[in-house]
């Protein structure tokens, strides 16, 4: 693991809208969650409204079950799994940091690791992806308040060498879950010709659109 | 595709999501929406299983009762609608061989809309690479959980009615997704690539594909 993925300065997790939108996702009455807890409906019930914090220990396993819900498999082999997507995927924390880049999202640009990881959205990118994690940080995805987004971006790589390499990508975004508890940003696409790039933009009606949580 | 252009038509689960979302964020019981609705209880239990999806002319009265637009665009949830709309290649497969979901972008890359390429045995629709790998992934114990994942260089060759469509060299990226009711999805995800990228990955894997076990 690298130190990359530790030290960072976690934003507050928005605790209404993580277990509400997980309930919902899976299907789950009040009742059912708070016996899968070992709480009452009524602690459910008043997490969602706001009206209190959900201790630690019940912070931890929404967590995992968020985890076991989208992953199935251990922090480590997803994270390897993404270093070796053939497609367009990334890992971004709040601050913008770059934690993970896929050999496809590294073959489109033509770096190597260190081009991408440890790097800065708004440091590596001009353009439409620098927008977007500033959208997604507004939106509140660092704090659970969006479920997905979808956008068709005209990007700038700028290379460590100084070279600047452009592109077009159509990606699908959504938070996922790491203990800790910490949200972070994960971007997945592919390059795209400048003719679907039109198509897109067309169908979507926007360069970007961003779903809220339930 | 949109997501919102494609969700409802293309969706198994759409009008089991809305149900149960509007019945949940509505605070109303299964007797209740079924009363509002002039059906049974029973009939409101199999839509939002799933087991059934409701009549056209009940997906009217569904859509005016809670107000979906027609192309309402639900939040995505779930690693199934996750993958449908991926723009890259990707596709959840059965041990049968039967693509049970198809992403966008595998879609884009066949030239067929997603549900028509969602139920079809993935021999009806490729020849070539991808049909042999189905049959190694099953010789090799990938369904039931002996592999981490497979790494692959493969040819996609697509046939449709239309004939034969290639989509030429493909570096693919496979894990087995245990789905919820226990079962080994193939989780399939891929990228085009050029010749030499090709030439090159069937050097560092020793062939069309390199195995990784369990650990």
């Amino acid at each position: 693991m690298p130190d990359i993925m530790l030290n960072v300065e976690v934003r507050a997790i928005h605790w209404p809208s993580v277990i509400r939108h997980y309930r919902l996702s899976e299907g789950l009455k009040q009742a059912a969650m708070a016996h899968d807890l070992g709480v009452t409906q009524t602690m459910i019930s008043r997490w969602e409204a706001g009206a209190t914090v959900p201790p630690s220990r019940i912070q931890k396993r929404v967590f995992e079950l968020y985890w076991a819900s989208q992953v199935s498999d251990t922090r480590q082999v997803w994270l390897d799994r993404i270093g070796r997507h053939p497609a367009v995927v990334c890992v971004v924390n709040s601050d913008g940091r770059i934690l993970r880049a896929s050999r496809g999202l590294r073959r489109s640009l033509d770096c190597d690791r260190h081009g991408l990881e440890g790097r800065f959205i708004h440091e590596a990118f001009e353009g439409d992806w620098p927008v977007l994690h500033q959208a997604l940080a507004d939106s509140g995805l660092f704090e659970g308040r969006v479920a997905s987004a979808e956008s068709i971006d005209k990007i700038t790589f700028l290379a460590p060498g100084g070279e600047r390499r452009n592109r077009y990508v159509h990606g699908l975004h959504r938070p996922t879950f790491l203990p800790g508890p910490e949200i972070v940003w994960q971007l997945s696409g592919a390059d795209v010709s400048e003719r679907v790039h039109a198509d897109v933009l067309a169908s979507l009606g926007a360069p970007m659109i961003i779903r809220k949580a339930i | 595709m949109s997501v919102a252009e494609s969700c409802h038509r293309t969706d198994p689960n759409f009008w089991r999501n809305l149900l149960r979302r509007y019945r949940f964020t509505s605070n109303l019981k299964q007797a209740a929406l079924a009363y509002d609705l002039g059906v049974t209880q029973a009939m409101v239990s199999r839509w939002e299983s799933g087991a059934a999806r409701p009549a056209t002319d009940m997906q009217e009265k569904i859509r005016a009762l809670t107000g979906a637009p027609d192309d309402m665009s639900a939040p995505l949830v779930g690693w199934r609608n996750h993958v449908a709309f991926q723009p890259g290649m990707a596709a959840v497969i059965t041990r049968d061989g039967v693509i049970e979901t198809a992403s966008a972008g595998l879609a884009r890359e066949a030239g067929l809309p997603r549900n028509e390429v969602e139920g079809r045995a993935l021999g009806d629709l490729f020849r070539g690479d991808l049909v042999a790998l189905l049959n190694t992934l099953n010789a090799k114990g990938f369904f039931d959980g002996a592999l981490e994942n497979v790494e692959s260089a493969d040819r996609y060759c697509f046939v449709n009615s239309h004939g034969k469509r290639d989509i030429g060299p493909v570096h693919g990226l496979h894990w087995p997704h245990l789905a919820e009711n226990g079962t080994v999805w193939w989780m399939l995800t891929g990228a085009r690539v050029g010749i030499d990228e090709f030439d090159l990955l069937r050097t560092e894997l020793g062939g069309q594909i390199a195995l990784s076990e369990r650990g």
